[in-house]
Parts: structure tokens; C-alpha cells; sequence
């Protein structure tokens, strides 16, 4: 049997999943909350005048595009990370928690090629995500805000040192490129996960284990005691997703990080595979 | 274990050989990634707050320097203003300045410049980092006292002046004036403060008699040069002394400082003092803390 | 090892952390039986049938299923096996339909034509479009018994096929059983803790307590391993006594009036002729068979015997 008929169940077993609808529905939600703070804000900074359908007049700073940068960025700062490590983390402990391992396991399956295509669908889900996600934020930002280049100021995205500007075709492309440096990034989170989902029995535990490191060391690692040695922290290479917005896009820099992410990725789903193969499953 | 399961692992060891590589080969040159950024804890920037304060008394009532028992004053209102620098005027002595500095109990470090051959003295208090103090000479025979610090958390040098020029005489006032501007921009500060009771009578205060008019001229000549050099950050503050006028400044030069409140503490004077402190916030922009980093 | 046989574990053993759960454990499943594993609960039943399935690993011992180790080749064993591993479990938020497909995707896959047909044996037909979270425990059990016999298995594990379910409900998944085995020719090795089950449905049964076999073979040489010969004679401690004295009698017990007697290797003339000789007067010989149920308490109340 081919790692494709896998592939297929997964996804057969995540769709109409409650995991996912609660994740999607928590990233529109989402998305409205950080439209309303946008709006307010862009109010308050042009004096009292509405973003909101000016799309046939001035492509200004609040254009969509830095509508749904923000908004990507800071769903990648929480609720990305937390939708993609529930679905992660409950992959072998949910279904050792259900029974429905020992189902599967009964059947004449090979353990790591399970363990993989539970992966590579994870992974492919995430990257549906954050693609619907982009494309959502988009649509709305176009369609209620209006098209522009992308403004980049010196702010909390650290992409600049001086006012750049990405012109609005560059822009698109550098979405779309986010879309997979950020499935990259979300990996490493994804195969912590993982692991923990190997180890333990209680899809809760790897679920809030991989939640709890992810925003320890992310807050952790915005506070300026931690300076010195932040960059040991997992959480520290994932932020290279969204270097591909820099005015020019630093390739050197995104393999850096890609690749140290990679090495946390590709341990982890050894040592989760060799564990896994060994494992006794007695629940 | 099957042979996909071993292809598999197999397939992640060369993954992590090549991730590995990844990084040794593409580590970045020189500029570390400037990755998750610290949250910001400067805000806007840094806030200074400038009191500046002539505490003598009003002239007439035989000697017009501090009293000791105007000082319990004094350090209330410092209490309750916290400034980062208090430029002080008229002080009768050393003694006044150590009684100050125990009453505030230790919060603050100050100094009082005794060179001049006048009997009343500038003083300045700081609670910055790396306080040191210098007293400052001029030709007129009246100094000033200066206190130069970091700003907390960052690299910034601020200097701070507390200047008291001659009631009487405008062309001493003048001199007094450009020395001090002249000096404060010869030094490297980041930014620096000069604060004090200048006794300018310019403006439209005062009458329009001929003896003034040539009194205020000198003083608007004086006022244009230091305005030339320094920002008046204190302009809204209004009168600040008796008799309706503004006497008492805080200049500032150096950077994009912006002015955020500006106070004239009306009714907190003691005994038969003449003046008001005057309080001045200024915000140290973000971008200029950075870049001197 | 016979050819027939389909199912073998040598010495099978399991300890858990030092602890030995499965002890030893030698089992012998033959084409076409329906095979008993009877056990009290925590007797090691459900661990012996992960070891089987490649759920959990031996300790020690061997599994061969149709010739074929599992400890070397899982996944060809286990393309002749069918299982329910303790309560069926699914994916509750698909349908019994979508469930099947999943699993049957995993040995490889199966016709439409071939589900149905599963569905229809088990009874399950028409609700499959359902999502399995309203299904009953007993249906959940078909729909487990459907997935096991999707890719035409040799041999189907069921792990108390009975748990959980109502009397009437218990009766159709014993009719089910029943058929598996005498219409379609399935070799079904199940576990239970109740032993009319088991004895209403198997020819062959092994008992299993605390890790340790305690008896393997067919139900109706259990029964007559178990008789005994209740004798009524005038004086039966006398009697008693006096029997004592040869091979292959052992006394239980004195009543009075009566006196019963296991016997191997002697048969009740013969006890009759010693007795008369004696100048004991024999009322009464009587072939007395416990019921199954005393014999398992027997068995797995603490006193040993070796297996079989
Ligand atoms: N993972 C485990 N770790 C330790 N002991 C276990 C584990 N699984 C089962 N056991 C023990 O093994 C014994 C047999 O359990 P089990 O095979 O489930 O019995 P049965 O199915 O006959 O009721 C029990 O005493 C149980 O406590
Ligand atoms: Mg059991």
C-alpha cells in the first residue's frame, strides 16, 4: 500500500474534524477583530476619515496589503501557532486516547510511513491554512480597504530601518512566498507537537506541552533580559518566515533560518519515528 | 520494521545532514537576524522631567537668599513633582543643598557651585545614571552648576544647567547668557538642558519708558541668542515669578525633543519667596535612544 | 504443530515494567475453529492478542500466523487477520461508511461491492451513512466485525465480542459469530471473561489466569476431565479409606451416605468390583459432570494445575 492511500485518510480523517472547524472559525473571528483595530486605528491617525471604500481613490498607507500583513503577523504571533499544534499534537496521542490507533495498527501498516503521511498532512494542512488565511485577508483588505504598494516602516515587524515600499505585483508574490516560509516555520512547532504526541497518551498533554513552550519562549523572548540568549530558542528561528517582506528579499537569510528550522524538523520526526516504532501501544 | 519504514528514516537523516549544512553555509555575514524583536519597553520614547526653581525671597526684606525654612517646601515639591533634574537658584550655601538632598533621602545627587563671587548659588539635583557635576565660570563673575548623566537605559549623555543671571545688570545678563549657550555647544552632549532665573525683561512686559526700553533691548538681544542656539521649551508656561512676569526658563538643544507638558506650580511658595517652579516634560524620541545604541 | 494449524504463539511472554503479565503462553489455533480464550478480567487475554497483532511487543516467544512470524513480518501476518482489539473504535464524527473505507484502506482496500456485501453479513446495511457517534454499542461492534472481515481474513480476532452489550444484543453477536464461522468458513479466535459464551460458541478453549495457561483443548474433554463418580455406599468413611489406598483414585469428599471419587485411568467397574470384594455394600454409581462454571472458578480460584 502506497504512502499516497495514507495521505488520503488523513485527510479523510481531518475533514469535518472539530479540531479544524474550531481553528478556522477562530481565524475569521480572527480576522474581523484585527480589521475593527485596523479601521479604528487608521480613524484615529487620518483624523475621524474611514478607510472603508476608497478603493477607487488614493492607494494610501492603509491599503490592504498592509492590512493583511498585520494580520498575518500577528496570528503568527498566537492563533497560528495554537490551530496548527492541536491538530499536531493530537495526531497519535488523539488517536491513542480514542482507540483508534490500536485500530489502525491492527491493520498491515507500516508504523514510520503512517507517522510520516500524518505528518506531511499536517503539514499540507497548514499550508491550506495560511494560504485560505492570506487570500481571506486579501480579499477583504482589497475589497474593503483597497489596493496600494506595501508600505514598510521601522515598527514592531523590525523589517526596516528606513521607510521601503514594496510595489503592489512584488507584493503579491512575497504572500505567496510567506505562505510556505511560514508552513516551514509552523513545522518546527508542528514536530514538537509531534513528538510530544508520540511520548505521551494524553492528546492534552501534547497538545498544551507544544502551546505552553511555543509562548513561553516567545514571550520570554521579547523581553530584553533575554537578548543574549534568544537565540537559542526554537521560537527565535521560526520568526524567518517573514523576512521574505523585506524590501529586498535576504535568500540568505531565509535559508539560515529555514535550514536551523529544518534540523529541529527533521530530528524530531527521526526520533519520533524510531520511539513510535517501539512503542507498545496499550491503550 | 518494513523497508519503507527504513527508507523513510533514512530519507530524515539526510534531511537533518542537509538542514545542518543549510545553516553552517548560509549563517549570515556580520548582521545577526534580527529575529522575534524585544517588545518595546521604551513606548514613545523616554520622558525627562525638568523642574527649575530660584527659591530666594523677594528683595526689600533684608537678605533675599533661601531660607532654611522654605527648604521642608522645597523637597515636597520635589517629592511630589519626581523630576529627573531640579535646577535651583539662590541657595544661601552648601548647607542648604546637603539639608535638601537629606530630606529627599538619597533619591537624588546634588551639587552646588560656590566659584562666583556672589553669596547666593546655583544648585542642580539629578537621579539619572552616572551623575557627574561640573561648575561652570563666566566672565561676569557668576557661575553655574551642571549636571551631565545617561539617560536610564540607553546611551544617551544629557547635560543639565542651572543658570542664575544678574537682576540688575542687562549687559551682564547677556554676557552671563552666551557664555552658557556658547559652552553648551561646544560640548558633545546628546542633549542638553539650560535652566534657570535669567531676569530677562523682554517682551511686552514692563513699561515703555525710554530707561527700560533700552534695558529690554539688551535682554531681547540676549533672549535671540540663546533662542538662536536653544529651544524655550517652558514659552507656554506663563508668568513664573511676582509681578506678572517670565523670568525663569528652561532652554533646550540637542535631538527632536518633544515638549509634553510645560507647569507653572502656582501657590507653592514659602515664606516670602518670588518665584514659581516652573516644570517642563520632554520626550526623548524613540528613534534617537536607537540609533545610539 | 500441525498443518492445520493457523494461529501458533510459543512461550509467549509479556512483562510490563518487571511485572509478568503474560507467562509462557502456548497457543495452538486450528483452521476452522472457533477458539475460546477464556480468562478472568486482567488474566492477560487482551495483552496476549495485541502481542498477536504487533500492538505490543513479545518479551519472549514466538506468533506465527498461516506459517508467517509476526515479530519478522508483521504486515504480511497481518494481511490474514482480522481484528477487534477490546471495544471497537472509530471516528466518531464520520460515517460508519467513511470509517470502513479508512480502514480497509489500510490492508490494501476494497470494492464497493465488497463493503456491502460486509455491511449486509453484519446486519449494519442502510445505516451506514450515519455518523458512528449515534451508533449503539452493539452496532458499533458489527461495524467493527464488518472492518475485520473487509480483507477477506483467514482468522478474525474479536476481543470480548460480548462486553458491554444487553442480553438480546449479546445473543445476535453469538448468531453473527456463529454464522461467520459455519457460512463463510472464518477461523475466529475470540476472548471472553464469561464462559456461557464461550461455551456456546466454541469447540476448542484454552483458560488463561493471571498470565498462566491453565487448560487448552476441546470444551467437551474440559467436561471430561471433570467428572466424577459419586458413589452411595453404606459406610462411606470406610469406604473411603479403603480407596484411598489405590492408583489413579483420589477421594474428594464424604457426605453421608455418599462418597465421590476422581478417577483417571480406572473406570467405575472397577471401582464397583474392589468395593464388593471388600464386602462394601454398593447402592448406587453414579457419573456425576460439573458444570463448566464451577470447573473455571475451580480453575482460576488459586489452585494450579498444569496445563493440558
Ligand atoms: N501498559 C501496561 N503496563 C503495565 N501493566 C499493564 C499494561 N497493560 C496491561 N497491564 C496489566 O496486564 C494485566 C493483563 O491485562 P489485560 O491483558 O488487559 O487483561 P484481560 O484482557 O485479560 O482483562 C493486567 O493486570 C493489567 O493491569
Ligand atoms: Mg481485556
Amino acid at each position: 500500500m502506497g504512502f499516497s492511500v495514507l495521505i488520503r485518510t488523513e485527510f479523510l480523517k481531518l475533514r469535518r474534524s472539530r479540531t479544524v472547524t474550531v481553528g478556522v472559525v477562530s481565524l475569521l473571528a480572527f480576522v474581523l477583530l484585527v480589521l475593527w483595530g485596523f479601521h479604528s486605528y487608521a480613524a484615529q491617525r487620518l483624523g475621524g476619515v474611514s478607510i472603508f471604500g476608497t478603493s477607487s481613490g488614493e492607494p494610501g498607507y492603509f491599503n490592504g496589503l498592509l492590512f493583511a500583513l498585520y494580520s498575518l503577523y500577528f496570528a503568527f504571533n498566537f492563533i497560528m501557532p495554537v490551530v496548527i499544534a492541536v491538530v499536531a499534537g493530537a495526531q497519535i496521542s488523539g488517536e491513542a486516547s480514542a482507540g483508534t490507533l490500536r485500530a489502525i495498527l491492527s491493520r498491515p501498516v507500516d508504523r514510520t510511513s503512517l507517522l510520516l503521511s500524518k505528518f506531511a498532512v499536517t503539514a499540507m494542512y497548514a499550508w491550506m491554512v495560511i494560504t485560505g488565511f492570506v487570500i481571506f485577508n486579501l480579499v477583504l483588505g482589497f475589497a474593503l480597504v483597497g489596493w496600494g504598494d506595501l508600505a514598510l516602516y521601522p515598527g514592531p515587524l523590525g523589517l526596516v530601518e528606513e521607510p521601503g515600499s514594496i510595489p503592489l505585483r512584488d507584493a503579491l508574490g512575497r504572500f505567496a512566498l510567506a505562505t510556505l516560509s511560514g508552513t516551514w516555520s509552523l513545522m518546527t512547532l508542528a514536530a514538537i507537537a509531534f513528538f510530544l504526541s508520540v511520548v505521551t497518551r494524553s492528546p492534552v498533554v501534547s497538545v498544551t506541552g507544544a502551546i505552553l513552550a511555543y509562548m513561553v519562549l516567545t514571550v520570554v523572548g521579547r523581553v530584553e533580559f533575554f537578548t543574549e540568549i534568544k537565540s537559542h530558542f526554537f521560537t527565535t528561528d521560526m520568526d524567518f518566515w517573514r523576512i521574505v517582506f523585506k524590501p529586498e528579499i535576504p535568500w540568505r537569510e531565509i535559508a539560515y533560518g529555514a535550514s536551523r528550522c529544518g534540523v529541529y524538523i527533521f530530528t524530531l520526526l527521526l526520533v519520533s519515528a524510531v520511539l513510535f516504532e517501539r512503542k507498545d501501544i496499550t491503550t | 520494521m518494513g523497508r519503507e519504514g527504513r527508507t523513510i528514516k533514512i530519507v530524515l537523516l539526510l534531511g537533518i545532514i542537509a538542514a545542518l549544512g543549510g545553516v553552517r553555509t548560509f549563517r549570515p555575514l556580520g548582521a545577526v537576524l534580527a529575529l522575534a524583536p524585544a517588545i518595546d519597553l521604551e513606548g514613545e520614547g523616554r520622558t525627562i522631567r525638568v523642574l527649575t526653581w530660584n527659591v530666594g525671597e523677594a528683595y526689600g526684606g533684608g537678605d533675599s537668599r533661601a531660607k532654611d525654612s522654605s527648604l521642608e517646601r522645597v523637597a515636597q515639591v520635589i517629592e511630589m513633582e519626581r523630576p529627573d533634574v531640579v535646577t535651583l537658584q539662590e541657595l544661601a550655601g552648601r548647607q542648604q543643598l546637603g539639608s535638601l538632598l537629606r530630606r529627599l533621602g538619597g533619591g537624588y545627587e546634588g551639587f552646588l557651585e560656590e566659584s562666583g563671587d556672589t553669596d547666593r548659588h546655583t544648585a542642580v539635583l539629578a537621579r539619572g545614571s552616572k551623575v557627574e557635576f561640573r561648575a561652570l565660570e563666566t566672565s561676569t563673575g557668576r557661575g553655574a552648576s551642571a549636571a551631565i548623566f545617561l539617560l536610564a537605559r540607553s546611551q544617551l549623555r544629557i547635560c543639565a544647567v542651572s543658570a542664575h543671571a544678574d537682576a540688575w545688570d542687562p549687559e551682564s545678563r547677556r554676557q552671563y547668557a552666551r557664555e552658557l549657550v556658547d559652552w553648551g555647544r561646544r560640548q558633545d552632549f546628546d542633549v542638553v538642558f539650560l535652566a534657570g532665573d535669567f531676569n530677562f525683561a523682554s517682551g511686552s512686559e514692563g513699561q515703555a519708558d525710554s530707561l527700560f526700553s533700552q534695558n529690554q533691548a539688551t535682554d531681547t538681544a540676549a533672549y535671540a541668542y540663546v533662542t538662536e542656539h536653544f529651544r524655550d521649551l517652558g514659552r507656554d508656561g506663563g508668568e513664573t515669578a511676582l509681578l506678572g512676569r517670565r523670568i525663569d526658563y528652561v532652554f533646550s538643544r540637542g535631538g527632536s525633543v518633544k515638549v509634553k507638558r510645560v507647569a507653572v506650580l502656582k501657590g507653592q511658595r514659602a515664606g516670602r519667596m518670588d518665584h514659581n517652579p516652573l516644570v517642563v516634560d520632554v520626550l526623548i524620541p524613540k528613534p534617537m535612544i536607537l540609533t545610539r545604541r | 504443530m500441525s498443518a492445520e494449524s493457523l494461529l501458533v504463539t510459543e512461550s509467549l511472554t509479556k512483562r510490563f515494567g518487571g511485572r509478568c503479565v503474560v507467562d509462557g503462553v502456548s497457543l495452538e489455533v486450528n483452521r476452522g475453529d472457533v477458539f475460546g480464550f477464556l480468562g478472568p478480567n486482567g488474566a492477560g487475554k487482551s495483552t496476549t492478542m495485541r502481542m498477536i497483532l504487533g500492538l505490543v511487543r513479545a518479551s519472549s516467544g514466538t506468533i506465527r500466523v498461516a506459517g508467517i512470524d509476526v515479530g519478522r513480518d508483521r504486515r504480511a501476518a497481518l494481511a490474514k487477520v482480522g481484528a477487534v482489539v477490546e471495544g471497537p473504535a472509530f471516528y466518531d464524527h464520520l460515517s460508519g461508511w467513511e470509517n470502513l473505507e479508512i480502514f480497509t484502506a489500510l490492508g490494501g482496500g476494497a470494492t464497493r461491492a465488497r463493503m456491502e456485501e460486509a455491511l449486509e453479513i453484519v446486519g449494519l446495511r442502510g445505516r451506514e451513512g450515519d455518523p458512528v457517534d449515534v451508533y449503539s454499542t452493539g452496532m458499533r461492534q458489527r461495524l467493527g466485525i464488518a472492518q475485520a472481515l473487509l480483507p477477506h481474513p483467514e482468522i478474525i480476532l474479536l476481543d470480548e465480542p460480548g462486553n458491554g452489550l444487553d442480553p438480546r444484543g449479546s445473543l445476535e453477536i453469538r448468531a453473527l459469530i456463529r454464522q461467520l464461522s459455519t457460512d463463510h468458513g472464518l477461523t475466529i479466535f475470540l476472548s471472553s471473561h464469561l464462559l456461557h459464551e464461550v461455551e456456546q460458541l466454541c469447540d476448542r478453549v484454552a483458560i488463561l489466569d493471571r498470565g498462566h495457561l491453565l487448560y487448552q483443548g476441546s470444551v467437551a474433554g474440559l467436561l471430561t476431565r471433570a467428572s466424577y463418580l459419586r458413589v452411595v455406599v453404606e459406610s462411606p468413611a470406610a469406604a473411603g479409606r479403603f480407596l484411598e489406598g489405590f492408583e489413579g483414585v483420589q477421594v474428594l469428599y464424604e457426605e453421608t451416605g455418599s462418597l465421590t471419587l476422581r478417577l483417571s485411568g480406572v473406570d467405575p467397574a472397577w471401582v464397583n468390583a474392589r468395593l464388593v470384594e471388600k464386602g462394601f455394600r454398593v447402592q448406587e454409581l453414579r457419573q456425576v459432570r460439573e458444570s463448566l462454571e464451577n470447573i473455571f472458578l475451580r480453575l482460576t480460584g488459586g489452585e494450579r494445575e498444569a496445563a493440558a
